[in-house]
């Protein structure tokens, strides 16, 4: 079952786990049916059962501490751990949100150590279970040990432009394919910079990421993310903002008009799901579709629980009945909608609790991203003039089988754009969706030309 | 504000100036010991120039030269300087130049800022406004540590919320007015400023209160906090600086660099010219070029009028030359290509303009067959090219 963060999940599904292929494996293998899974904020994992020695690094008032215990339960917000603390035996309660790392120290039988809870983060012992998390030299202020050197590392995909035109579900799909090769469980981060765009493509995104979600762990690392763009985060589990992150503005519109009626409805309900597959709560997400809509919430300081209303009832409004709402880092971070705000990789890197930055195969994502983008630039640049010579292109022969002649070839390179750029060559310049009757207006001049030539 | 600071130049030799610092900021000072800033030496202070026209002046193209020119230096604070005003404070002179208003590019906004802030990271860095109204008020709100001049104004952020304007369906409208806002409201996050500011400057219809508690303001968008800002229905909020220090909105007032210097602590310092070099070469270079872009348009058009009969290859010949030089400014300088775009003018419309004259100029030489193109007659052409807006700047 997702929820919101930290994400609890059962053993079933740990392949969607931030874990590299090679650990996760000796990892399973090491582990009974009835086992727990917990994953942290943003990736660090923990299996074991409860009744496990275990060593905690949590955060609290800001201090990093350590305690080592029985792990006496496990809740969908908490778990209890019972050990020495200020020198005597306790239970202590911690919520999943503040755990940076949890190991089994081994199975057991309530065996407790010291020490108590001391004041920032020591350094972790060693583990007689293999814990599945990437693993080669830490981060400077994280406290991540060396697991594995197989990582192959974060597969970060800059997704750029208007949804359908610069961001599209192909370079996802693309992405995909290429952490694929290394097995299931990797970490691929869509950086999302797109004012969002046309709603056919949003859905062929929806069923990429859904599609890709089941085996590897997507994340969203937000600097733009309106309307389209922001459908495209929110299936992720994991949002992370960048302090200019923007998020809203879903509403569906044609032309000049909204959505309205059993649209409306439908987009409302289609988003509503998106959100909450994704961990998070409808309300907010309906609130950046049709203004009317209310969405505020309280937030419990000392749990971290969330509670949303789609009323003005909660502490904090987040939307009221005449705005729209777009969220931003601060207020993302605070309803429960981000689960950081990262400006860098390195800080990314932390956020998702990763030992270090890396980009698996030599950063592909980013080949993968800027060579789509270069040929939506060319085509930006071409198509149009291509459109404008075929007015004039020839004229200045003074020969009309020679302007024939050009528009031929001009109307030869508009056909391979179609199938080199086709969302710049269809939504941007507004050629026809069908190339089909450009290539009969073809022919027809060929047969033309070739009629001049025979009567020359 | 007086302060008794001294602007040493790099060539004298350090006296023990680090005895006098006083500490009254620390904040951008701190920073400033771990780069470095240590009584062993007199503090490097960077100044960098944020002045003028939003979108033309201030371009990140400019900025470039400044990250890695930073980088060398090795300042122990960079101040950027910003004096980016739509308007001036005779209002009833209604004389502000229109066509050098600040230009509507969040997003080369937000390059700027993030090349600025991020490229630079290892370096203090601190806003100094000296006044701004406009788009120039988000890059005041991108820093965290920011000083204003005694009448600097931090206005005009109603621009952000213009550019929503012109959708009739209220739901589009609200999408429109969310996506803007919150785009802009990105820089005060990244300057780590609340959104209730933002939102309160950026769009007329919100109040704004301050709440004070202990040394924590909280903002509300309506009148209920102990000191109303703005109760205002219909205009944005805007601060002046004095207003600003009240609300702990800018760390302190400061008439020059000397004070900027004083409120981080450092009596004395060393003044790192040249990124203002820099700059000022850039806003000098871009604007003569502009200039002459508009005669070399004005040019073209005459010469475009003058071209026919006998002399028409050579008149046509000389607009395409001329046209020619347009573009090679444009794509030199995006501030050019920004300045003319804002007329109506781009550089692809001139890019097919020069084709179309070349295929017009072709088919005269080959005996008048040809010509005519895009639209023009009488031998002109040019239907799609910028005969309208040229010189109208």
């Amino acid at each position: 079952m997702k929820r919101l963060l930290p994400i609890l999940i059962s053993a079933s599904l740990a392949v969607a786990a931030a874990v590299p292929a090679a650990t996760f494996a000796s990892a399973s293998s090491a582990t009974a049916s009835a086992e727990e899974q917990l994953v942290f904020r943003s990736g660090n994992t923990w299996r074991g059962s409860l009744g496990d020695r275990v060593s905690v690094e949590f955060t609290e008032n800001g201090v990093v501490q350590t305690l080592e215990g029985t792990l006496e339960r496990i809740e969908k917000r908490f778990i209890q751990v019972r050990g020495t603390i200020a020198g005597r035996e306790a239970t202590k309660t911690i919520v999943l949100g503040d755990v940076r790392s949890m190991e089994s120290l081994g199975a057991g039988d309530a065996a407790v150590s010291s020490p108590s809870p001391a004041p920032s983060g020591p350094a972790r012992k060693p583990t007689d279970r293999p814990v599945a998390q990437p693993a080669v030299k830490p981060v400077e202020g994280t406290n991540q040990s060396a697991a594995s050197s197989e990582w192959p590392g974060v597969f970060l995909l800059p997704l750029k432009g208007t949804l359908g035109i610069g961001m599209r579900h192909d370079e996802i799909k693309e992405i995909a394919a290429e952490a694929d090769k290394y097995g299931p469980g990797q970490i691929i981060v869509l950086l999302i910079d797109s004012p969002g765009g046309l709603v056919i493509e949003g859905d062929k995104v929806s069923d990429v990421i859904n599609d890709v979600k089941k085996r590897h762990r997507v994340v969203a690392w937000i600097r733009e993310a309106i309307s389209g763009g922001a459908f495209t985060a929110l299936h992720c589990d994991e949002n992370y903002y960048m302090s200019f992150g923007a998020l809203g503005a879903i509403t569906m519109f044609a032309g000049q008009t909204a959505a309205s009626g059993a649209e409306l409805q439908a987009w409302l309900e289609r988003c509503g799901e998106v959100a909450e597959a994704g961990g998070r709560n409808r309300y907010v997400v309906q609130a950046m579709i049709h203004a009317p809509l209310l969405a505020s919430y309280d937030r419990d300081e000392t749990t971290g629980d969330i509670k949303y209303y789609n009323t003005l009832e909660g502490e904090f409004v987040l939307s009221d009945a005449v705005n729209n709402l777009t969220l931003n880092a601060s207020n993302a971070l605070h309803s429960g909608y981000s689960q950081g705000t990262a400006d860098t990789e390195q800080e990314l890197a932390k956020l998702m609790q990763l030992p270090e930055w890396k980009e698996a195969a030599n950063g592909v994502g980013r080949k993968i991203s800027s060579d789509w983008l270069a040929n939506v630039e060319k085509a930006q640049d071409e198509v149009p003039k291509l459109v404008q010579r075929l007015n004039y292109k020839g004229s200045g022969s003074g020969d009309a089988a020679v302007m024939l002649g050009s528009q031929i070839q001009i109307i030869q390179e508009l056909l391979r754009w179609y199938d080199r750029c086709y969302p710049v060559v269809v939504y941007e310049v507004g050629l026809p969706p069908d190339k089909a009757p450009l290539e009969r207006q073809l022919e027809q001049m060929r047969r033309q030309l070739a009629q001049m030539r025979r009567r020359n | 504000m007086s302060v008794m600071t001294a602007r040493i130049d790099r060539s004298i030799p350090f006296i023990a100036a680090a005895s006098l610092a006083a500490p009254l900021l620390l904040s951008a000072t701190a920073l400033a010991e771990q780069s470095g800033a240590t009584a062993a030496r007199v503090p490097v202070i960077y100044p960098v120039p944020m002045r003028g026209q939003m979108g033309t002046d201030i371009h990140p193209s400019a900025y470039e030269a400044i990250v890695e020119d930073a980088k060398k230096v090795r300042p122990d604070l960079i101040v950027f300087m910003l004096e980016s005003a739509d308007i001036n404070n005779i209002f009833y002179l209604r004389d502000d130049d229109r066509a050098e208003t600040g230009l509507a590019l969040l997003g080369e906004y937000r390059d700027l800022v993030s090349t600025l802030r991020d490229e630079l990271a290892e370096f203090p860095q601190v806003m100094w406004v000296e006044d701004s109204v406009g788009f120039g008020s988000l890059m005041a709100l991108s820093w965290p540590e920011m000083y204003m001049k005694p009448k600097a104004r931090l206005w005009g952020l109603q621009n952000v919320s213009r550019m929503a304007g012109g959708w009739q369906d209220p739901d589009v409208a609200a999408k429109m007015m969310a996506a803007w806002t919150g785009i802009g409201n990105g820089f005060l996050q990244k300057g780590g400023y609340p959104i209730e500011i933002g939102l309160a400057m950026m769009r007329p219809e919100n109040k704004l209160s301050a709440t004070f508690e202990g040394r924590n303001v909280s903002w509300k968008l309506d009148t209920s906090g102990h000191w109303v800002v703005d109760s205002s229905e219909g205009d944005v909020t805007n601060f002046r600086a004095e207003l600003a220090e009240d609300l702990g909105l800018c760390d302190g007032l400061a008439d020059s660099l000397d004070d900027v210097a004083f409120l981080n602590g450092w009596r004395e310092y060393e003044l790192a010219e040249s990124g203002q070099q820099i700059i000022e070469k850039y806003v000098e270079d871009w604007r003569r070029t502009y200039d002459r872009t508009k005669e070399w348009m004005q040019d073209a058009e005459q010469a475009m009028g003058w071209a026919g009969g006998q002399d028409a290859v050579r008149y046509l010949g000389q607009a395409k030359n001329l046209y020619e030089k347009v573009i090679g400014a444009m794509k030199q300088y995006p501030a050019v290509e920004n300045r003319w775009q804002r007329d109506g003018v781009s550089l692809m419309q001139l890019e097919v303009l020069v084709e179309q004259l070349k295929e017009q100029i072709r088919g005269i030489r080959s005996g008048g067959r040809g010509g005519n193109v895009g639209g023009g007659g009488g031998g002109r052409g040019g239907g799609l090219g910028p005969g309208g807006p040229a010189g109208r700047p």
